[in-house]
């Protein structure tokens, strides 16, 4: 039993010093945090706008009031700080320019680093973005009354797993620089359908109908559009836990595809620099 | 001048040329491209599907909207978007010490030096649009409303190119930021639509302070024959204008240019 603890207690040092590491990588760079974080965040603000000059009077469109479809955005774009990774970049280019090969040396594994290196960014994303929601709560405050969340587990649950499901999503796309030599493009073409069918445009339930079946199929929805929903309480719960144990299946399939892509692509890895 | 002009072909000959070395690669970029301008497209029609105007403007209107900030936006790239978006790693690196010493104005380097061809499918498949759009205009634009479009999207493009120096500027005194072009490019983002959705003081800014508005929204109005006659002068002028405080905050800053390198 005490074996099996300190494994953990081992285990959990590691990892608090590695998130250490990153939130202070973070700090160094604040000013390009703001920028990354206002590139979301603008848009996102934009949109409600947007809308709110398409109503002309209609009194929901695709199932949201005006004010629900403001408060959409408010809550989407602030769990988009915590959820959506982007870090297949970061990966690509420790890969393509050799400094991958520090990694395959050290006795923790690389799928937990680049986890906790991202968790570290998400939390100081997080913190960053709180004071420009304040803001915005305050430039949107005349349209959201009647306000109602939804606290429970299945948000929780959801909100992480969303996290981990963009995740691994990231991460599997980013070994993918293991075999090919331009995955740059290849990452440029996933956020078409990732930013579309996330519900970081548009809320899923705006789509036609079978764009909304097609987008059942797809991991996207899976990342920032359940939690948000779940949050504003639109979600029965039953479909909740339906959904979230969808969450847990793309987690489960990505990652034995990360595994996959890890075994063969160490065979092409060239480790360039050695 | 002529000198320049005969440079700035040489420019283009050698961005062609490189292309036409990783050709594959120059396909991908092109119709990765041309994948955002249809992104936009799916996104317009999204929002119409569920109503038929936004602020006054019906789906025709927001193609000729949407095609005017993708044109714009694709003639920077090609032009000096790419380039000027460099300038913080140049001053960081210290690699601006060679662009100082060439026999150029070290403004028209920095600004134009790579010629970017990949947006050239993105130019053509919004052009396309813009022709699309026009043509189902009633009634047809007049001759006067074609020219007041063109003189009003080059003004738009010179306050677009200004306000992008004025940022990238700053980047000879904050080094670390590297990313500002990814500001900017967002800011280029919110242009597509129409800045009738902002009220009050935010439109008026967008309007006269941050010249969003000039970059697509009033252009195509002027094509749709729905803009204010005196926008036009305005316009024309604000660029000249903030094109003279870029260019006077440049060499205010190279002139404070310390080198990173020695």
């Amino acid at each position: 039993m005490s074996e099996v603890r300190r494994r953990w207690v081992t285990w959990f040092r590691k990892a608090r010093a590695i998130f250490s590491i990153y939130f202070q990588d973070s700090l160094a760079y604040r000013g390009q945090a703001v920028i990354w974080i206002l590139t979301d965040v603008i848009p996102a603000v934009v949109m409600p706008l947007v809308w709110l000059s398409a109503y002309n009077g209609r009194a929901s469109i695709g199932g949201y009031a005006p004010g629900e479809m403001v408060l959409y955005y408010l809550c989407m774009v602030t769990f988009t700080n915590f959820i959506v990774a982007h870090l297949m970049w970061d990966v690509a280019m420790e890969i393509k320019e050799g400094q991958f090969s520090v990694y395959l040396v050290r006795p923790f594994s690389y799928l937990q680093t680049t986890f906790i290196r991202n968790l570290a960014w998400r939390v100081f994303r997080l913190m960053v973005f709180v004071p420009m929601l304040a803001l915005v709560v305050w430039l949107y405050a005349p349209h959201l009354t009647n306000v109602r969340f939804h606290w429970g587990v299945t948000f929780w649950l959801s909100l992480v797993m969303g996290h981990v499901v963009s995740f691994m999503l990231a991460y599997t796309l980013g070994l993918l620089a293991l075999f090919f030599q331009e995955v740059f493009s290849v990452y440029n073409i996933y956020y078409i359908p990732m930013l579309f069918l996330s519900g970081q445009l548009v809320p899923v339930g705006v789509f036609p109908e079978w764009l909304q079946a097609l987008s059942r199929y797809m991991p996207f929805q899976y990342t920032v559009a359940l939690p948000t929903e779940i949050f504003m309480a639109r979600v029965p719960e039953s479909v909740a836990w339906q959904s979230i144990g969808v969450q847990v299946v793309w987690t489960v399939f990505l990652y034995l595809l990360a595994k996959v892509f890890w075994r063969k692509g160490l065979l092409y890895y060239t480790g360039v620099g050695m | 001048m002529r000198r320049y002009w005969r440079l700035y072909k040489v420019f283009w000959r050698n961005g062609f040329r490189r292309e036409i070395e990783f050709r594959a690669n120059f396909w991908a970029k092109v119709l990765t491209n041309f994948a955002w301008l249809f992104f936009f497209v799916a996104l317009v029609e999204v929002i119409y599907a569920r109503t038929n105007a936004i602020a006054g403007w019906d789906r025709n209107d927001a193609f000729l909207l949407v095609a005017t900030s993708y044109w714009m936006g694709s003639v920077a790239s090609i032009t000096f978007f790419r380039n000027l978006g460099m300038l913080p790693s140049l001053i960081r690196l210290g690699t601006f010490d060679f662009v100082v010493v060439k026999p150029v104005s070290s403004l028209f380097w920095v600004s134009f030096r790579f010629v970017n061809m990949d947006e050239i499918g993105t130019l053509i498949g919004s052009f396309a649009m813009l022709g699309y759009a026009v043509s189902r205009i009633r009634p047809l634009p007049g001759l006067e409303q074609v020219v007041e479009y063109f003189v009003l999207c080059f003004s738009g493009l010179t306050m677009y190119y200004s306000l992008y120096l004025l940022t990238m500027t700053l980047s000879f005194w904050l080094v670390r930021v590297d990313n500002l072009s990814a500001l900017i490019d967002t800011i280029l983002y919110m242009a597509r639509f129409p800045t009738d959705i902002f009220r009050g003081i935010v439109q008026r800014i967008l309007t006269f302070v941050i010249p969003l508005a000039f970059i697509a929204t009033i252009p195509s109005k002027a094509m749709l024959g729905r803009m204010e006659w005196w926008l036009l002068p305005v316009g024309v002028g604000l660029a000249a204008f903030l094109l003279m405080c870029a260019v006077a905050f440049w060499r205010f800053a190279t002139r404070h240019y310390s080198s990173a390198s020695s």
